[in-house]
C-alpha cells in the first residue's frame, strides 16, 4: 500500500495527460449544471455492483471483465423477482482513461485496493 | 493465460471458476458508474463489458473516418448477452451467480451505448442482430458513427448541441433519420447545452446524468418491458406527455430538438 500511494500521484497526471484530448475535443466548458433541469429521479431498487471476469480469449487478458449492476434489495419478499437485461456498450478509453492505465501497468498497480 | 476454449462454446471455462475469477472492484468501467447504477435502480440487471477500450484489436475492422479496430465492437456487446444467459442457465446455485439468476429472458434484452459504444449498439440493432439476440429496445447515447444502418428495434437517440466529437447534426440526426426510414418507434432528444460527456465520468452535472438514465429507463419500460407504468412513475407519460416533467418539455433540461415517433 505504501507503494501505492508513493505511484498514485505519479498516476494521476498521466490519467489527466491521457484524458486531455478527450476534454479539448468536448469543446467550451460544460455548464456544471443545467438552470432548467429538474432533479432527476431514482428508481425503487438499491443497487449492487459486482465484477466478473470471462476470459474470452481475446489477446488482451486484462479487458476481458464485465461489469453487472442490479437490483439487490434484501427484502426477502423480493428475493424471486426478476428483471430484463440490458447490455451497455462503453465509449472509447472507457468512459476515461482509468482502463488505459490497465494497458501501461499491471492491474495490481492500478486498482491497488482490489481483493 | 487464456483457459482453452470449448468448441461448442463461446467462452472458456470460467463458469466452473466464476468465483474464484471474480473481482470485487468499484474501479471498473468507471466512467459510467453513476448512469449504469441509475438505471439499474429502475428495475434492470447491466451489464457492461470492458473490452475494447481503446479499440477491438483481437477482432480488428476499421471503418473509414472511424476510430481503428472499433468496426466489431458490437460484437462483444452481444457477447456479453450471451454470456448472461449462459451464466443463467449453467450458473448453478453458485451464488456468484446471482445478478444472472435474477434476469427475466422472456421480455427479451436492451441495448445501449455511448460514443463508439453507441455505434455498436446501432449495429447490434440493425440486420439480424436484433432478432439473433432478442433485442427489443435500443438506447443510443451520443453515438459516433459515419454509418447508419437501419435499427429493427424501438430506438432513442440522444445527441447534444455542445457535442463536438458526434455532432447532431452529421451523426444523432442521420441516425434518427435511418430510424424513422425503418418504420421503428424512435425519437431524437438534441439537448441545447450538453456536450459528448453526457453519460460519463467527465460530465460534472451528476443530476443530468441521472435524468439521462431516467429517460433511458422510460423508453426501456415502455419499449422492453411494456409496463409503461411501474414502481408509482408514468414512464410513458414521462416520454410522451406535455407536461413539464416530460422528455421534451423541460423535464430533461433545454432541448434544440425533441421529437417522438411512438
Amino acid at each position: 500500500m505504501a507503494g501505492s500511494a508513493v505511484l498514485l500521484p505519479l498516476l494521476l497526471p498521466l490519467l489527466l495527460l491521457l484524458s486531455h484530448p478527450a476534454r479539448v475535443a468536448a469543446g467550451p466548458p460544460y455548464p456544471a449544471t443545467d438552470p432548467t433541469n429538474p432533479g432527476a429521479q431514482l428508481g425503487p431498487y438499491k443497487v449492487s455492483m459486482e465484477t466478473f471476469d470471462y476470459g474470452s480469449g481475446s489477446k488482451n487478458g486484462k479487458m476481458d471483465r464485465m461489469t453487472v449492476w442490479y437490483p439487490s434489495d434484501s427484502n426477502s419478499t423480493e428475493a424471486a423477482l426478476t428483471f430484463p437485461f440490458i447490455s451497455y456498450a462503453h465509449g472509447m478509453f472507457g468512459g476515461g482513461a482509468v482502463e488505459v492505465c490497465t494497458h501501461l501497468f499491471t492491474r495490481t498497480l492500478c486498482f491497488p485496493t482490489e481483493s | 493465460m487464456h483457459s482453452p476454449i470449448h468448441p461448442h462454446s463461446l467462452f472458456p471455462d470460467r463458469i466452473l471458476n466464476l468465483k474464484t475469477l471474480r473481482s470485487r472492484t468499484r474501479a471498473q468501467v468507471p466512467g459510467y458508474n453513476d448512469l449504469l447504477h441509475a438505471l439499474s435502480s429502475f428495475g434492470y440487471v447491466v451489464g457492461a463489458t470492458h473490452q475494447c477500450s481503446e479499440g477491438c484489436f483481437d477482432d480488428c475492422l476499421s471503418l473509414k473516418q472511424d476510430p481503428p479496430c472499433f468496426g466489431h465492437y458490437y460484437k462483444k456487446q452481444l457477447s456479453v448477452i450471451d454470456f448472461a444467459r449462459e451464466q443463467q442457465q449453467s450458473g448453478g446455485d453458485d451464488e456468484t451467480a446471482v445478478p444472472f439468476k435474477m434476469i427475466d429472458f422472456s421480455v427479451g434484452v436492451g441495448i445501449a451505448g455511448h460514443s463508439m459504444g453507441g455505434q455498436a449498439t446501432l449495429f447490434s440493432s440493425s440486420g439480424n442482430n436484433a432478432s439473433d439476440h432478442d433485442i427489443r429496445a435500443s438506447v443510443l447515447h451520443h453515438a459516433f458513427s459515419h454509418t447508419f444502418p437501419e435499427p429493427t428495434v424501438p430506438t432513442l437517440v440522444f445527441t447534444g448541441e455542445a457535442d463536438t466529437v458526434t455532432p447532431p447534426d452529421t451523426m444523432g440526426i442521420p441516425m434518427h433519420d435511418a430510424a424513422l426510414t425503418a418504420g421503428v418507434p424512435t425519437g431524437l432528444v438534441d439537448k441545447t447545452l450538453v456536450n459528448h460527456h453526457e453519460p460519463d465520468i467527465l460530465c460534472e452535472d451528476r443530476n443530468g446524468i441521472r435524468l439521462l438514465a431516467q429517460f433511458t429507463a422510460a423508453w426501456f419500460k415502455v419499449y422492453l418491458d411494456l409496463t409503461p407504468q411501474a414502481y408509482g412513475f408514468d414512464f410513458a407519460d414521462m416520454l410522451f406527455g406535455t407536461g413539464p416533467d416530460s422528455m421534451c418539455h423541460g423535464g430533461d433540461g433545454q432541448m434544440t430538438e425533441c421529437t417522438l415517433e411512438p
